[in-house]
């Protein structure tokens, strides 16, 4: 993910630039928020465009003062780590100091400020002579703007932090899933998985043909998962290959199974998303080789005609109620897996009858 | 098998008893090969190159003293050499040493013969690639489908299915040796049944392509029955005559 260099770069010009931004943001903010009503009813005058500009500016070093304390001290040092307690208090406390700076400035200058500029239309009358009794409603006033600003500036550095923290927890989470992957695949010591397969198959190979064609079939599977997996694409014919392999291990564990299974053959120039298939036939086998089953059978075709690859799996099932064997783990994460690499390219039915689960897939598929 | 033909000398290299074992028998199985040697390492190997001539070498990669890809390269005039590993990553070193064969195991007796004829093409001689097991494929049955009917699963072969008629809670399978009740919908069976063999020709009857005789405007004719034609299947059933043709 891009992240946009204005809002998230750590390097100084930009850092700079987004607090320019911010400050004439909230300055311009603010005189607009005084224009604004007399321009709406047309009664704005030179003078109060003038005092709207000026007063504003008269808050700012106590807006900059709660700002800064609030941003790169309270928040890192309370607000982060959680002491909401003492991050109240300092809030409380710094948002006073700040009116008071606020105030210290503005009530001597408001009244000196407006004679200069202008003679002053409504509102409430300063004493200019005596600013001490400004003071009262000079901390209003400036309370009112300094928490405004703060507010929204402790809300911006909130929210990138938590979009920040986010980010990076959805990398590391992908990360560490990654790492597991890997790892497990390390632990496997593929060649010395294989090199043992090939080692029982030397036994096995002169006094049991079963057995061998069984290692044979085994260790296709395996180097499959090991190392065809991580392809976005492969052969379908490398696919049906698979899934034949694998059949025919499920055949050997069940024995009284009665499967009837046609791959299209010369698939191979066509590809797909490798173990997409895998996980049908899979479903077709754990399901429909339950002990229920007096008779377990299942049919699985495959035929490619014009691009399109028409997948479908039949597999008998106890009888009785119908929603046993609705939507597996498996059958759900084809459906995302569809979703994602074939978006608007695939039709997928279920069907679940009395005695028998029928799914039907369809892809459009590109020629290699 | 021409008696002109020269017996091609193989050496076997693996670090594994068992693995040469393997390759050894396979070699003992082909009349065109004969095993020269077997060693457990490439310096062994070396010195078997030193003493007699080989035609062939069977190595493995991964061995404790040296790499058999580096004992390849370390081979002044390479006999033919076929790579024998566990290995999946070395597959592309192998087309790099311009080996002849890349056998990953646990090596198949077909997929080594495979291997053998590429080293024969040279010589213009093929052994026939016979599977030694009767392959699934060469022994497959028509196509079926299984249906309940009361308390039993009875097999019904595609090809003898004419046609297939929906009732209110239950299906007949009109068959040639009869016809099987069962309780499905037609949903179902028309999805079970396979798009190239079989069409819906009506809200409840779908029909056995290969089994229909004739097409008039709103019926199909089987051997002595008349199915009706739903209109809303007319399309369908128009998509089975030539293009061009009105009924």
């Amino acid at each position: 993910m891009q992240k946009n260099a204005f809002i998230f770069s750590g390097r100084l010009q930009y850092r700079l630039l987004r607090h320019i931004v911010f400050w004439l943001v909230c300055f311009t903010g603010q005189s607009l928020a005084g224009v604004g009503g007399p321009a709406f009813f047309g009664v704005l005058t030179h003078n109060m465009l003038v005092e709207y500009t000026l007063v504003p500016a008269l808050y700012l070093p106590g807006q900059f003062f709660l700002v800064y304390m609030l941003l790169y001290f309270v928040v890192p040092n309370y607000i982060l780590k959680t002491r909401y307690y003492q991050a109240l208090a300092w809030i409380v406390l710094l948002t006073i100091i700040s009116a008071a700076i606020s105030t210290l400035i503005y009530a001597p200058l408001i009244d000196p400020v407006r004679t200069h500029f202008m003679t002053f239309a409504g509102g409430i009358r300063f004493q200019a002579e005596n600013w001490v009794a400004n003071l009262p409603a000079g901390f209003i006033f400036s309370l009112r703007a300094v928490v405004t600003v703060a507010g929204f500036a402790v809300a911006i550095k909130l929210m990138k932090y938590w979009y920040e923290k986010e980010y990076v927890n959805s990398i590391l989470q992908k990360e560490k899933l990654d790492a597991e992957l890997q790892s497990l695949k390390a632990q496997l010591h593929p060649h010395f998985l294989f090199n043992t397969l090939n080692n029982i198959y030397s036994i096995t190979e002169n006094t049991s043909p079963i057995a061998s064609e069984m290692l044979i079939k085994l260790s296709h599977l395996l180097r499959y998962i090991l190392y065809e997996c991580n392809k976005p694409v492969i052969k379908l014919s490398q696919e049906f290959k698979i899934i034949e392999d694998y059949a025919a291990l499920e055949i050997a564990r069940y024995k009284n199974i009665e499967a009837d299974i046609r791959l299209a053959e010369g698939a191979g120039h066509y590809t797909i998303a490798p173990l997409l298939l895998l996980p049908l036939v899979e479903n077709c086998f754990k399901h429909g080789t339950s002990k229920m089953i007096d008779h377990p059978w299942m049919n699985i075709s495959a035929v490619v005609k014009n691009d399109l690859l028409n997948v479908k799996v039949i597999n008998g099932k106890p009888g009785g109620r119908n929603g046993n064997f609705m939507e597996g783990i498996g059958l759900a994460n084809l459906k995302k897996r569809l979703q994602l690499l074939y978006p608007a390219k695939h039709q997928l039915e279920v069907i679940c009858d009395e005695d028998v689960f029928i799914v039907q897939l369809n892809i459009h598929l590109t020629a290699a | 098998m021409d008696n002109q033909l020269k017996i091609l000398r193989c050496l076997v290299m693996d670090d594994e008893p068992l693995a040469r074992g393997v390759i050894c028998r396979y070699i003992k199985r082909l009349p065109v090969l004969q095993l020269a040697a077997e060693c457990s390492n490439a310096l062994e190997a070396m010195a078997v190159l030193k003493q007699q001539p080989v035609d062939v070498i069977f190595a493995d990669i991964q061995m404790p003293e040296l790499l058999g890809t580096d004992f390849i390269r370390l081979l002044h005039q390479p006999p033919t050499i076929i790579i024998t590993t566990a290995f999946t990553e070395y597959a592309m070193q192998g087309y790099e040493l311009d080996v002849v064969d890349y056998l990953l195991k646990p090596v198949q007796f077909e997929r080594f013969l495979k291997a053998v004829n590429k080293v024969l093409r040279n010589a213009g001689i093929h052994i026939q690639e016979q599977p030694l097991l009767q392959d699934s494929k060469n022994s497959r049955t028509e196509p079926y489908l299984y249906f309940r009917t009361d308390r039993k699963m009875v097999k019904v072969m595609l090809d003898d299915i004419l046609y297939v008629e929906g009732m209110k809670n239950y299906i007949k399978i009109f068959t040639v040796p009869g016809v099987v009740i069962t309780k499905t919908s037609m949903n179902a069976i028309e999805a079970m049944l396979p798009a190239e063999l079989f069409i819906r020709v009506h809200r409840s009857y779908i029909v056995s392509k290969h089994k229909i005789k004739s097409v008039t405007g709103d019926t199909v004719e089987l051997n002595n029955i008349e199915i009706p034609i739903g209109k809303l299947f007319k399309n369908n059933v128009a998509k089975l005559l030539p293009p061009g043709h009105v009924t």
